[in-house]
């Protein structure tokens, strides 16, 4: 099933420290309040990161999830991908190896999603946290499922 | 017999072509002046040498790394300091000690750590009657130590003017079969205290095991809310704060700070380095605004002071920087209570909530609880999977 909601790649810039991280997320704002956002973001240039770069992720991420959509990171550079492993954030977030991928695995049917989740830079590692599935696309036909209790799981 | 050495620190150019860190170093710092278990290379180095009766040990090291040592340090090694050629200084004392009466000069280059015998090396050397008798390990590698006869000034000369990498004639070899580290890549420094926590070498933690597995100085603090997990090691007057977690072959050295939940696993913190709060340093070596992290193979600068920062060696500076935060906590959270913006969500009230129209329905979720069957942008036979349990 193809997604029919744009994907918006956008690159970090060199150096996320605070003014480039306001600057940044001034620019991503329309995108983070539009309806279900589907945002990428390419560190493959970064080369320094500090708190407020991760803050701002993270932010992107809080805005993104209230509106059902999502952040994924892509190309890490291994500055990048130390601070936010050094900060327990490279856990919340889908890291893909490049732009293409992450674009893709936005309407990648699940068992694509799960292989290229486990592409990624720290397929080495087993992961700590359980990866996170862009299940959002998956059609299922037959009927609403159901869960133990009886509760309707679609509603 | 007199017996002096000289001990060469540092000084190792970079490949041609290659950039990137230097070989030997960590945070542009030789590897040799870095912490283990509470004191350095260089320092376990002349310890060592003083061990078996030499006591004369003249170092030389160029200036940036003679200011990473104190004072002490700089009078106990007897630190010449040379900004360029530090061969050239060293070829000097070796003329210095010959005109002295030494008769025989050991001339190690820090680089390596080895556990060598220097009695039976030196006997070795005076058996083979040679020249010179350098020490190599088990495959053959040279260590960088040379057993040099005074007397031969001409071979020395043309040993220094080759960086300890050529002999003007062939020489003796003395295979060594005990513990090297070569230290070449910060991942070596970080075996090295791995393997005296696991007594593979000599290398003794500078403090006291206060349980089996843990050892702390004296004047460490530890938090009782601190966890702290065998084996590892917490130098002299390092900080520990609550719930933070050191575990798994982890060394904070002297003067370290780590902040409150924070988790260090498999790592090296450098001497007057701060961790901040909430972090998860594993398997790196963190220093002087750097870190090093071994698994990825790459040292990043870290330039924001929450996460890494250096402390001031200075004890004066430290206690006036303590007290001003200490004196500023106040008006801080008072202007904090004031100004600043609530970083709290205000939770919606739940009528209004129920009545506005669900993003993925477009009307209320109440008003029409089979909202999803009929949409015409949610076909009757689309299920929205949960995200975790067990679809």
């Amino acid at each position: 099933m193809e997604t029919s909601r744009p994907v918006v790649v956008k690159r970090i810039p060199e150096r996320l420290n605070a003014p480039a991280s306001k600057k940044f997320l001034s620019e991503v704002e329309p995108f983070l309040r539009s309806d279900r956002p589907q945002l990428v973001f390419d560190l493959s240039q970064v080369k320094q990161m500090d708190a407020a770069g991760v803050d701002m992720l993270l932010h992107c991420l809080n805005q993104t999830m209230k509106r059902d959509g999502d952040v994924k990171l892509a190309s890490l550079s291994p500055q990048a991908a130390v601070v936010l492993e050094m900060t327990r954030t490279e856990r919340l977030f889908e890291i893909y190896q490049n732009s293409t991928d992450a674009v893709r695995s936005y309407s990648s049917f699940l068992p694509n999603a799960i292989k290229h989740s486990y592409a990624h830079s720290y397929a080495s590692f087993a992961p700590s946290a359980p990866l996170l599935f862009p299940v959002s696309n998956v059609q299922l036909a037959v009927d609403p499922i159901t869960d133990t209790d009886g509760s309707d799981l679609a509603a | 017999m007199d017996v002096k050495a000289i001990v060469v620190v540092g000084n190792v150019a970079p490949p041609a072509g290659t950039k990137g860190s230097l070989p030997e170093t960590f945070a542009k710092l030789p590897l040799a002046l870095c912490d283990v278990l509470g004191k350095s290379v260089l320092a376990r180095t002349v310890q060592r040498l003083q061990h078996f009766g030499i006591s004369h040990v003249v170092t030389v090291c160029d200036q940036k790394a003679a200011a990473e040592l104190d004072a002490k340090s700089l009078d106990d090694f007897k630190v010449v300091v040379q900004e360029h050629s530090l061969w050239r200084c060293a070829e000097s004392i070796f003329n210095d000690l010959v005109q002295k009466g030494t008769e025989l000069v050991l001339v190690i280059r820090l680089g390596a750590y080895a556990e060598i015998d220097y009695e039976e090396f030196i006997q070795f050397h005076l058996a083979q009657n040679g020249r010179a008798t350098v020490a190599v390990d088990a495959r053959g590698y040279r260590i960088g130590t040379v057993a040099m006869c005074a007397s031969r000034r001409n071979d020395a000369a043309y040993l220094f003017r080759h960086n300890m990498e050529e002999f003007r004639v062939p020489c003796k070899q003395y295979v060594f079969s005990g513990y090297v580290n070569r230290m070449i890549t910060p991942l070596d420094l970080r075996q090295m205290s791995v393997d005296a926590f696991l007594q593979r070498n000599q290398v003794q933690p500078i403090g006291k095991e206060i349980r089996p597995g843990v050892w702390a100085a004296s004047s460490a603090r530890i938090h009782r809310r601190a966890r702290v997990v065998a084996p590892a090691f917490i130098g002299e007057h390092a900080h520990v704060r609550a719930s933070a977690v050191i575990t798994r072959f982890t060394c904070v050295e002297h003067h370290a700070v780590i902040d409150c939940g924070t988790v260090i696993e498999n790592a090296s913190i450098a001497p007057y380095t701060y961790v901040g709060a909430g972090l998860d340093v594993n398997y790196s070596i963190v220093g002087n605004n750097r870190i090093a992290n071994l698994r990825r193979n790459v040292e990043v600068e870290i330039k924001d002071p929450k996460l890494i920062s250096t402390i001031s060696p200075s004890a004066p500076v430290r206690a006036l920087r303590d007290a001003a935060g200490l004196a500023m906590y106040l008006p801080k959270q008072i202007l904090r209570a004031m100004f600043a913006k609530s970083q709290r969500d205000m939770p919606s009230d739940i009528p209004a909530a129920v009545k506005s129209p669900s993003a993925a329905l477009q009307e209320p979720a109440l008003t029409n609880p089979q909202g999803s069957m009929n949409s015409p942008e949610f076909p009757s036979d689309f299920a929205v999977a949960r995200r975790y349990g067990n679809e």
